[in-house]
This record gives structure tokens, sequence and C-alpha cells, in this order.
């Protein structure tokens, strides 16, 4: 061990009490990053990317953010979206972190109840566990609201949930999603982008007979989505797709709704862009583009005219 | 287990054999039920047409021919936003067009029995139902295309960049509560 003189003793300790000084007012004032307010600003960034907002509030009749209650039309029934925010009793304040992430990743709640398949698990299976994280302290430090989420209104309240087991099984490909080494990190980040995180897939996809996206047509569009609307052909199909879209045309899209005829885009496409899309920085719109266009064209109905 | 139509507590999270084979029969039962016809949250009602007056079909035909103008407006601004040939002056062409139109958007143009399932009419009911909120967002469309006419005058092509955006917002909000969702 080194032998230190009493003068060398008193300079170590000074430059280490001025080191922790600095260290610890740079901390306190803001100057060093502050990896707490890091993590729930990373998450509202993935709030945001993974459209949670719109479903998990009942924006129509006044309700409060992420108090749910929002009512989804489907073949079904009608689904009322439940409170996410962060009350102990009505909302998800009271779940650990690991409920948090099983709910994403296998899509079972904190109690064990079998959620169903309209909240998009079968896409935010393959979200990152950090980025799962990072969302659930996002959500800590929204504001709670005392609302009881409301049962949904299904044609088999009893069944669907009997069959949940049987079904992810089948269809559930647990994430999270692996880089695929062959493609470019922009690819990369595009896939995680639309399968992940924006569940594109979920109203863009058709469906068979038992709820599930159909894997080798996904993306091609799907005439009676949610709510009954006709969400498009995403696949470069040139008849039926994006196929005659350039780059530029999808990117206007996803920042601001517009179509390359002028139109802007209504109906759900249009809380999509409001909420999401317009919010995410342009490098990840770009992966997005990037993604779509590399998808294999597939060819879908005739979509009606708008 | 403790039951609401809302939640059942039937399940662990990792699902056992058994219960995926419970859940495989409830789901063949199932199968025959699910697979029923769409629910659409509009379906148009055709109104039968000696109700129907021949100068609402007019109206509605020229509303029509009023959205094509900001459509074509709205056009030209794509162009200029993907580097297309368009220019600033023609942006701030096109935003006096859009802010016309905006200012229409009353009972003239939305007269009552001009909703979805008249002619061609693609205004859903809320238009009327919400009057107060149609009539804010037009106005909003009108403010952000007044900002658009005024950044394009001074020539400058990044100054138009944020109203732009504001009037694809305006366009956009105004679509997504108030146009027909169902084609």
């Amino acid at each position: 061990m080194m032998n230190l003189s009493r003068p060398g003793l008193v300079l170590m300790v000074a430059a280490l009490v001025a080191v922790l000084g600095v260290w610890t007012e740079a901390g306190y004032a803001g100057g060093r990053p502050d990896p707490q307010a890091e993590r729930v600003a990373r998450g509202g960034y993935i709030f945001e990317a993974a459209g949670c907002l719109g479903c998990h509030t009942d924006e129509a009749h006044g309700g409060q953010r992420l108090g749910g209650g929002r009512a989804i039309s489907s073949d079904y029934g009608t689904f009322y979206t439940p409170n996410i925010s962060p009350d102990p009793i009505y909302g998800i304040g009271g779940w650990s972190d690991s409920a948090f992430i099983r709910a994403l990743r296998h899509g079972v709640s904190a109690d064990g109840t079998q959620l169903l398949p309209v909240f998009p698990f079968t896409a935010y299976t393959l979200m990152d566990n950090q980025d799962i994280l990072d969302l659930r302290a996002y959500l800590r430090t929204q504001k709670p609201v005392a609302r009881q989420s409301r049962p949904h209104d299904l044609r088999e309240p009893w069944g669907f949930r009997l069959m949940m087991p049987g079904w992810r099984i089948l269809y559930l490909g647990v994430g999270p999603l692996d880089t695929n080494p062959l493609r470019t990190a922009q690819w990369n980040r595009g896939q995680y982008l639309v399968r992940a995180l924006g569940h594109c897939g979920e109203c863009h996809s058709p469906r068979d007979w038992a709820g599930a996206i159909e894997e080798s047509r996904a993306f091609s569009g799907n005439l009676n989505s949610l709510n009954g609307e006709n969400a498009p052909n995403l696949t470069p199909d040139p008849e039926t797709g994006l196929g005659r879209w350039s780059e530029a045309d999808l990117m206007l899209l996803l920042e601001l709704g517009l179509r390359p005829d002028g139109d802007v885009v209504g109906g759900s496409m249009a809380e999509i862009v409001r909420n999401s899309t317009s919010r995410l920085t342009p490098g990840d719109r770009r992966a997005i583009v990037t993604y779509l266009k590399a998808l294999p064209p597939l060819r879908a109905g005739p979509v009606p005219p708008n | 287990m403790a039951c609401s139509p809302c939640h059942l507590n039937a399940a662990t999270g990792r699902a056992s054999v058994a219960a995926a084979m419970g859940g495989l029969v409830v789901w063949a039962w199932l199968g025959a039920i699910a697979a029923g016809p769409a629910l659409a949250d509009e379906i148009a009602v055709v109104a039968s047409p000696e109700v129907v007056r021949p100068e609402l079909l007019k109206v509605i035909a020229r509303r029509q021919s009023e959205s094509r103008r900001l459509s074509g407006a709205m056009r030209v601004i794509g162009r200029f936003l993907k580097g297309e040939g368009a220019n600033v002056s023609d942006v701030g062409a096109a935003a006096e067009i859009i802010r016309a139109v905006g200012g229409q958007f009353n009972h003239d143009l939305f007269p009552e029995g001009t909703a979805v399932g008249v002619g061609r009419s693609a205004a859903r009911q809320e238009v009327w139902q919400e009057w107060d909120i149609f009539k804010e967002r037009s106005a909003a469309l009108q403010t952000a295309a007044g900002r658009l006419v005024t950044a394009a005058a001074t020539g400058n092509a990044e100054a138009v960049r944020a109203p732009i955006v504001a009037v694809g917002q305006a366009c956009g909000s105004c679509h997504e509560l108030f146009r027909r969702r169902v084609p």
C-alpha cells in the first residue's frame, strides 16, 4: 500500500470533498441528469409511440386522462377500456413492476384476469423490458383517477376469457422482438415501432375467426376493423396498397395526416396522427416508412372510395 | 371463482395444460357464435326520397366542391413540403383558399338535414349535435390559414413550417370527429 505524507493525505481529502461538492451541487442544480427524470421522459415517449392515451381516455365524454371508459365496438360486442391511471384502487397504481411487465408481455392482469386481445398485448409483448419499465415510470407520474373501470358488454361474457389460455398458446408469440442482423438499424427500429409500439397491424391486418391476426396477410388491411372502420392495406402493393406512395408521401401522412391527394385523414387515424405519429422524432417516422416500404406486397380487396 | 362479466379470476399467469384444454373446448362452441355480422358505429340510413329536398342535395354538392378546393390547396402544400415544385408563394395562394373556404363552415353550407344518408353526404350527425365544437374547429382552421398567409408573405420557407402543421392539425381535428368514418 502506498505511504502517504500528511500533506498528501490532506490534499487528497480536500480533492475528494471538492469533487463530491461539485457532484452534489451539479446533481441538485440539474446540471447532471437525474436518472429517474430521464426514465420518465423516455417513458413518456414510449407512451406516445405506443398510443396508450387514445384508448384509455374517454375523450368524447369528457373523461379524465387515462381514466378509461372509452367504448370500442367490435364483432364481439362493446369493450370499455380500463383505468390505467396510478390510482391504487381503481387504476394500476397498486401493481408491481413485474405485474405490469406480465400484463404487456403475457396478457394477464395483476389479479390473474385474462386480458382480451382488444388490448394489443400481442404487439406489446414484443417490447424491450427497459421500455416497459420506463413506460411504467411515466405512468406513475400521471394523475390518479378515482373511477371504476366499466365491465365490457360482450356477446359471450363468459366464454371469451375462458378461452384465452388456449388462445395465447396458439397465437401469442411472446417477445421481446429480436433484432434482424441482416437488416439495417433503421429497418429494425421501424419494425419495433410498427410491430411492438405502434401496433399498426392490430387494425391494418385481417383477423381470423378466433380474432387473431392472420400473420400471412399481416398489414394487408381490414375492411371491418374496430368501430367498423376501413383500415387500408399498408403493404407496397401498387393497386391496393401503398405501392404508389413515395417515402415523402408516407412521411407527410405520419406527420400531418396529409394524403397525396390533398385529403387529410379522419376517423381513428386522425387520432393516431394527433396522439402518436406526429409526436415521434422525424428519425422514427423515417424508420416506420423504411419498414413499411420493405414489407412484402400483398393484394387485398378493392379499397372503397374515401 | 369471483366473477363479474368482466373479471374472471379463473386462471393464473402461466396457462396450465388443463386450462388450455378447457379454453379450447369453450372456444370450439364459441367459434360459431363469434363469426357474426359487423357492428358499425354508424350505418348510413338512407332517407326516403320524398323527404330529401332538392335544394339540400345542391348544398351537399356545393359543400363537396368546396372540400375539393380545400384538398386541392392542401395538395399544393404537400408538394411544397416534398420539394415537388411548389414554392412559398404557391403556399400563400393555397392558404388564401383554405382561409376562404374555412370561413364558409356555417349553416349555409351545413344546413340541418344534410347528414350522412342524405345524397352523398359525409357529414356526421355530430356536426349539428356538437355545433359549438364544429364552429370552434372551423375557426381554428381559419386562424391557422391566416397565419400561413402571413408567414408565406415573408417568402421564408422555414417560417411556413409551423403554420402548415397547424393547418393540417385543424383539418384532422375536424375530420376525426365530424366526417363519416365508414366508407
